[in-house]
């Protein structure tokens, strides 16, 4: 057994993916929270996990962090299955709901002695760590105060460190900056630049979407217990965007008609639009070199142009389109 | 030295014992404690203030001991529940029960330490006492064994309390639920059953046989009742038991073997504790759905 769990513990860190699901289901009753999921985590990214209410993020975060089991597909972090080697998987997982428990009493260094302990780091390495995550997380001078009355950004802060108590290289994070002002939500986020330097693989489910796309370098989207799409974040946001919108200002008003006329002219531009007298709004269908074909065309027309600027779309209108999608179904 | 998944002391006991043990709550329950259980030895001692002739002092040392001995019992029917019955819905209620389960605890860990720091409570409560007790010795009537024997009483009801109390606390969500189960639970199981034995004890004909009447055995389930294994521990005047001989058993688990009941009291505690501590862990390694309290 223990040279089986060396084994397994060895294959750790080799993968690369930190997490790798191929089919998970997962149901509640009669209840089907997770339907077919597969998906893949590269090892060493920041992965936003995008998707509405009941979509099952946290049955997947949840199942991940090994609290419960799946009743389908395979599930592996860290090239451990979760299924056969639970204990195995938490040494590698750090999870932090998207609540906050606190005891009564315990001070701030005592809570996160208290997990160190329960997951088994001993005395001289566990005061090292404890110093070291309450100074990550800004925290030192709170070290002797009660965790009670901590504020919730610094609740939120030391359930980071809490969840890093045992060095894993692997963090999940449910909705982490939800109820955090916007002071805390940039502290979080720089934390978790510092973490993704310190090579720790990083999933991340939140609606803070402006903020996942800043800070993840891949995204996975999904609905209704499937991912509708994963990858690096651009690539995600143009598989998932009808084409590209296109905002378009002239020098001078008068030539907005013309300009108009001429886009709508263009082969593969759709609903052209004139907003505020010289400004134009276009969607286009193409790639950079059908953008750039179009701009030395309209060049070429002698239109006074002052800004020529695409928009590929953002998290948001992935959400809100999977949101829209969900409720067609 | 702290260790996650220590076989007798881990960092669950650490933290309860260090949480439970500070602050003005403790010590307010055991001086508490110690003052009605004090004011109860002086309210029997005045009682017996007067000339007393030779044997009426030991007479006053039993009385003494017996009234020290039913009240003690009776606060841990109400001490145990409250000390226990929150161990895990406590976890619950304040959301922290998630986080506890991704530790490399183990559920027997958890179970063994939320159970070894919910009764080392009870223990000080218990040993706290045993200056009073002694109390006794200075008019005489009870002997030292009559003493370890209504102890080894008083572990094995807080055991059998302590662990009702964390299986009930592992099937519930919120702490008042488990509170107010687990003490109706203490209740039933001692008065409950108490007042059933003594129903059961009422016949409805006299039987006489050629000693006496004749005096039915106490029905098996009197055998997990605390308060009659007291009874069954009590010394009276006469060199007995309060219960004399209805508190002996002559076939216990099946086996022609005769034993005091309070001794069958204590192994039967022994024995169901570790059936629901094994349940308890259960509960705790599959933490069904409906015990969540958080969203999905």
């Amino acid at each position: 057994m223990i040279k089986e769990a060396a084994q397994v513990s060895s294959a750790a860190g080799t993968t690369e993916y930190a997490i790798e699901i191929e089919g998970m289901r997962k149901a509640y009753g009669r209840t089907l929270a997770v339907r077919h999921l597969s998906m893949h985590v590269p090892a060493g990214s920041i992965y936003g996990f995008v998707g509405p209410n009941g979509a099952g993020k946290s049955t997947t975060i949840r199942t991940l962090a090994t609290l419960q089991k799946a009743d389908a597909g395979s599930v592996q972090v860290m090239g451990i299955d979760i299924a056969a080697h639970p204990a195995l998987v938490r040494d590698h997982v750090g999870y932090m709901p998207d609540f906050f428990g606190v005891y009564d009493s315990l001070s701030v260094s005592e809570y996160l002695h208290f997990y160190g302990a329960s997951h088994g780091v001993d005395g001289a390495k566990r005061r090292q760590l404890v110093g070291e995550l309450l100074e990550l997380v800004d925290l030192t001078d709170k070290r002797d105060d009660p965790v009670e009355a901590l504020s919730r950004g610094m609740k939120q802060r030391l359930g980071l460190a809490r969840c890093l108590i045992h060095d894993p290289a692997v963090l999940l994070l449910d909705e982490p900056a939800s109820g955090m002002d916007p002071r805390a939500r940039i502290e979080l986020r720089e934390i978790l630049r510092e973490l993704r330097a310190m090579d720790k693989t990083i999933l991340i489910s939140s609606h803070i979407l402006p903020e996942l796309a800043e800070m993840c370098t891949h995204i996975g989207v999904i609905r209704a217990g499937e991912i509708l799409a994963e990858g690096p974040v651009d690539e995600v946001i143009a598989a998932l965007t009808e084409g590209t919108r296109l905002h378009i200002t002239l020098l001078d008003p008068d030539g907005a008609p013309g300009a108009a006329q001429a886009l709508r002219s263009y082969p593969g531009v759709n609903d052209v639009q004139v907003e505020e007298g010289r400004r134009l709004v276009a969607d286009i269908e193409g790639d950079e070199a059908a953008l750039a074909s179009l701009l030395g065309h309209l060049v070429g027309l002698g239109l006074p142009i002052t800004e020529f600027r695409m928009d590929r779309g953002s998290l948001e209108d992935i959400f809100l389109q999977v949101v829209d999608l969900g409720e067609e179904d | 030295m702290i260790r996650a998944r220590g076989i007798v002391y881990n960092s669950v006991i650490d933290k309860e014992l260090r949480t439970r043990m500070r602050g003005w709550r403790s010590i307010a329950v055991l001086m508490g404690y110690m003052a009605v259980l004090g004011i109860i030895a002086i309210a029997v001692l005045v009682q017996q203030v007067g000339p007393s002739a030779a044997g009426q002092s030991s007479q006053a040392g039993l009385q003494l001991y017996e009234v020290l001995c039913i009240f003690q019992l009776l606060l841990i029917l109400f001490v145990t529940p409250a000390t226990t019955a929150s161990a895990i819905s406590g976890e619950r209620q304040r959301q922290t029960w998630d986080l506890l389960r991704v530790t490399h605890l183990s559920s027997f860990g958890i179970v063994w330490g939320k159970l070894v720091a919910g009764l080392a409570f009870n223990l000080l409560l218990i040993f706290g006492s045993l200056p009073l007790f002694s109390l006794v010795f200075l008019f005489g009537g009870v002997a030292p064994d009559d003493i370890l024997h209504t102890y080894v009483v008083f572990l094995a009801t807080v055991l059998l309390l302590g662990m009702s109390s964390l299986f009930i606390s592992a099937l519930t969500r919120r702490v008042a639920a488990s509170m107010v189960i687990s003490n109706i639970v203490a209740l039933a199981i001692s008065v409950g059953i108490g007042l059933f034995t003594i129903y059961l004890e009422q016949p409805t004909r006299p039987q006489f046989g050629p000693n006496g009447p004749i005096v039915p055995p106490l029905t098996p389930l009197a055998q997990i009742d605390p308060l009659i294994a007291l009874l069954s521990a009590l010394p009276n005047t006469t060199g007995g038991t309060v219960l004399d001989g209805i508190g002996q058993i002559h076939h216990a688990f099946g086996l022609h073997v005769t034993m005091p009941l309070w001794g069958a009291f204590c192994l039967l505690a022994i024995l169901i504790s570790a059936v629901l501590f094994l349940l308890t862990a259960a509960l705790v390694r599959s933490s069904p759905r409906w015990l969540r309290t958080e969203g999905t």
